[in-house]
């Protein structure tokens, strides 16, 4: 589904991502771990299309097609979803009336009819309850006010409005209790089918408790530096990304710096 | 006397017209205060941007165009919606200015555009059917020029007396050609049931280079309540000029929605002036909304001169192409424990050029004020252009005050979170544009109504 190869690319003159290889198949769920600041939030802004990061080298192949070519409304409506990790708010923008047009933009797309609202609010609904989100949230503009668990419950429940084939979800653990950690969980296990892939990225290993991934890979200064089965990610939570540092054979970083950092279970990422 | 510029010549010939055929109508104060009013416009000219208060706008177009005057309004009371919003309990009051015919508008009760309900013609009677529980003659929803005719003494109590022209060109000129427009009146703690629509047409039918002074005088009485929408409206690119004035009395404990709507022809020029005269414990709340025009200017004056009085001011321009918009608020401040709060936003493509100048005045009595400003604007092209500024005169010691202006474009990161959920890049930014506006369309009570402006905001947005 997804081939990624020696991918690179910067920002403001700066090299973030050095020579990115992944393959992602269907039916898979892959995890992207790594210390604050090794690349993981540019890797998924890259595969969603933010044209802030400039793609210097390598290719990224999408269902075979050129991703790399398409326009970040193009690769959404072919599959593609990014769950932000900071979603940005956007006050005066109704959730509802965002999320219908951004539905029936897919639908389109396929060529199916548009959802009208009663159609799309009972589908809704239903959506929502798997994430357990109140519906007073898709009555107020688009992110505006939640809470930072609410806006990765609601990153969860547009995923599954809007049934991506790849999903790429950036920290989407980050910021939840316990609570709100295992409903988001069980969202994307919904979620997962033979048909559709989905990309973890995450700081902590707690997530992979719940969503268990079918490998792992640590990212380390714009490289993937390791990759393994699920018990990789149990691995790091015992001993820290320091020995990925030291098997990259680099000496002191800004990296290093999180080290410590990284079991701690509050809001990640640079 | 100053020798009349050539540019005014065509103005003073119009004159004297509309002098020999009105004299017989209204009353010998309505002849005085026209000739007075055309005096000062002969001694004042046309303001240029030598002019302080005309710094930014130049009207060298408009003198230039040698343009003569329409002073009546043709035809019946021809149904038209400029805001196509549909279907709403109103009174409406059409003012067409095609240059052609002499027969006033009519005033209907209807359900707005398609519906055909009793032509109720209040001004006529003096009515008080529209409202419940009003004395008789305590309402009068109608022309002007009936008002003047029937020699109603709230109009001369109020007619001229509030807008001030003496140094104001263009105010003295609509003084000097007042005749027609619109007048509404409630007396004493009159709620009325439905709001008054007043078009003021210059459409398709208008020939090139014509000026309309069209004039609007609204009393809302002691405890009363009014919505008011006075929308103008026009169609085509002829070069013509609205010139409009719209006095406001608001008399203790009296409240008023008064929506004020541009949507002027690609042609036109558009100078409007407001004038708000409040008494103690009123309410006035304006929410005007402009688009399209050549050129358009609209002045808002508020005299807060009660205690207790509150003014709301909230203003929506949207400008593309090379148009100009130019709006211009003053409030003022005379009596202890007023509140005002004032948001005006813009929205700039193109070429476009717009300036906000609000100024609040806070005179030495006016004790326990509370005034807040805010201009933010949205710049959608690199070439539009905004001028804001802010203008304070606080006087009186113990008051709060507080202003603001933004200039920002689209935020990159909000484009991108919409275009990653699949909306191509001009329905994304139809969106955010809509999101910033809607501050202001929210603000709309009458819900097709905000329909109606929300989609000519947005088809204004050429993607
Ligand atoms: N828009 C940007 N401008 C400048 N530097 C950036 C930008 N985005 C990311 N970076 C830098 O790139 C590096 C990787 O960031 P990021 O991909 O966010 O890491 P992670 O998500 O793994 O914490 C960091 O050093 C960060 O400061
Ligand atoms: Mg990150």
């Amino acid at each position: 589904m997804l081939e990624v190869r020696n991918l690179h690319a910067r920002v403001e003159g700066k090299e973030i991502l050095r020579g990115i290889d992944l393959i992602v198949k269907a039916g898979e769920v892959h995890a992207i771990m790594g210390p604050n600041g090794s690349g993981k939030s540019t890797l998924a802004q890259v595969l969603a299309g933010r044209d802030t990061y400039e793609v210097t080298d390598g290719e990224v192949l999408y269902k075979g097609e050129d991703l790399l070519e398409m326009a970040p409304e193009l690769r959404a409506v072919e599959g593609v979803f990014l769950g932000f990790q900071y979603p940005v708010e956007i006050p005066g923008l109704n959730s509802l009336y965002f999320l219908r047009a951004a539905v029936n933009a897919a639908r389109a797309h396929r060529g199916e009819e548009e959802l009208d609202a009663v159609d799309f609010m009972a589908l809704a609904k239903e959506r929502m309850k798997a994430v357990e989100m109140g519906e007073d949230l898709l009555r107020r503009p688009v992110n505006a006010g939640f809470s930072g668990g609410e806006k990765k419950r609601a990153e969860i429940f547009q995923m599954t409005m809007l049934e991506p084939t790849l999903a790429i979800l950036d920290e989407t653990d980050s910021g939840l209790d316990i609570d709100a950690l295992k409903v988001v969980s069980h969202g994307i296990n919904l979620f997962r089918g033979p048909d559709r892939a989905i990309i973890l990225v995450t700081h902590y290993q707690r997530l992979l408790n719940y969503v268990v991934p079918d490998v792992v890979h640590v990212i380390h200064n714009g490289r993937l530096v390791k990759s393994g089965g699920k018990e990789l990610a149990r691995e790091l939570e015992d001993t820290g990304y320091s020995w990925v540092e030291d098997a990259a054979g680099k000496g002191t970083d800004d990296t290093m710096g999180q080290r410590t950092g990284y079991a701690a279970d509050r809001e990640g990422g640079a | 006397m100053t020798e009349a510029s050539a540019e005014q010549q065509g103005y003073l010939e119009d004159f004297e017209k509309l002098a020999a055929r009105a004299s017989r109508n209204g009353g010998a104060w309505v002849g005085d205060l026209r000739r007075r009013a055309m005096d000062r416009f002969r001694s004042l000219g046309f303001p240029t941007t030598r002019d302080e208060e005309w710094k930014y706008t130049s009207l060298e177009g408009l003198r230039r165009a040698r343009l003569r005057t329409i002073d009546t309004v043709t035809g019946g009371a021809r149904r038209h919606d400029p805001f196509d919003s549909g279907d709403w309990e109103r009174y409406e009051l059409m003012f067409p200015w095609t240059g052609e015919g002499k027969t006033g508008p009519g005033v209907r009760e209807g359900r707005g555009r398609g519906s055909d309900a009793g032509n109720a013609n209040v001004a006529e009677k003096g009515s008080n059917r529209v409202a419940a529980g009003a004395r008789d003659g305590d309402v009068f929803i109608g022309r002007l020029a009936d008002a003047v005719e029937l020699r109603l003494p709230w109009v001369e109590a109020h007619l001229g007396r509030h807008a001030d022209y003496d140094g104001h060109a263009l105010r003295a000129l609509n003084t000097a050609f007042v005749e027609d427009g619109a007048a509404v009146r409630l007396g004493r703690g009159v709620d009325l049931d439905r709001p008054v629509h007043m078009v003021f047409l210059a459409d398709a039918g208008q020939e090139s280079n014509r000026i309309v002074h069209p004039r609007t005088l609204v009393v809302v009485g002691a405890g009363s309540r009014l919505t008011l929408v006075e929308a103008y409206a026009g169609s085509g690119g002829a070069v013509g000029c609205t010139n409009a004035v719209t006095e406001i009395v608001l008399e203790d404990d009296a409240e008023l929605d008064h929506y004020r709507l541009v949507r002027e022809g690609g042609g036109t020029f558009h100078l409007g002036s407001v004038q708000v005269h409040q008494s103690r414990n009123s309410r006035y709340r304006s929410h005007s909304v402009i688009t399209g025009g050549a050129m358009t200017r609209v002045e808002l004056n508020a005299l807060l001169d009660g205690e207790g009085a509150d003014c709301l001011l909230q203003g929506l321009y949207v400008a593309g192409g090379s148009q100009h918009v130019d709006s211009r608020t003053a409030i003022e401040h005379a009596k202890p424990h007023g509140t005002s709060s004032e948001l005006y936003k813009g929205v700039l493509n193109d070429r476009a050029r717009a300036v906000f100048n609000g100024k609040i005045v806070v005179r030495k009595e006016a004790q326990k004020t509370d005034a807040r400003q805010s201009n933010r604007n949205l710049m959608l092209s690199r070439d539009a252009e905004i001028d804001s500024k802010p203008q304070l005169e606080i006087l009186a010691d113990d008051v709060r005050c507080a202003h603001g202006t933004t200039i920002g474009q689209l935020e990159e990161d909000e484009m991108f979170y919409l275009r990653s959920r699949g909306l191509d890049a001009a329905v994304a930014r139809k969106l955010l544009v809509h999101g910033f506006a809607s501050e202001i369309l929210d603000g709309v009570a009458i819900e097709p109504l905000r329909d109606g402006l929300t989609n000519r905001v947005l088809s204004e947005l050429r993607a």
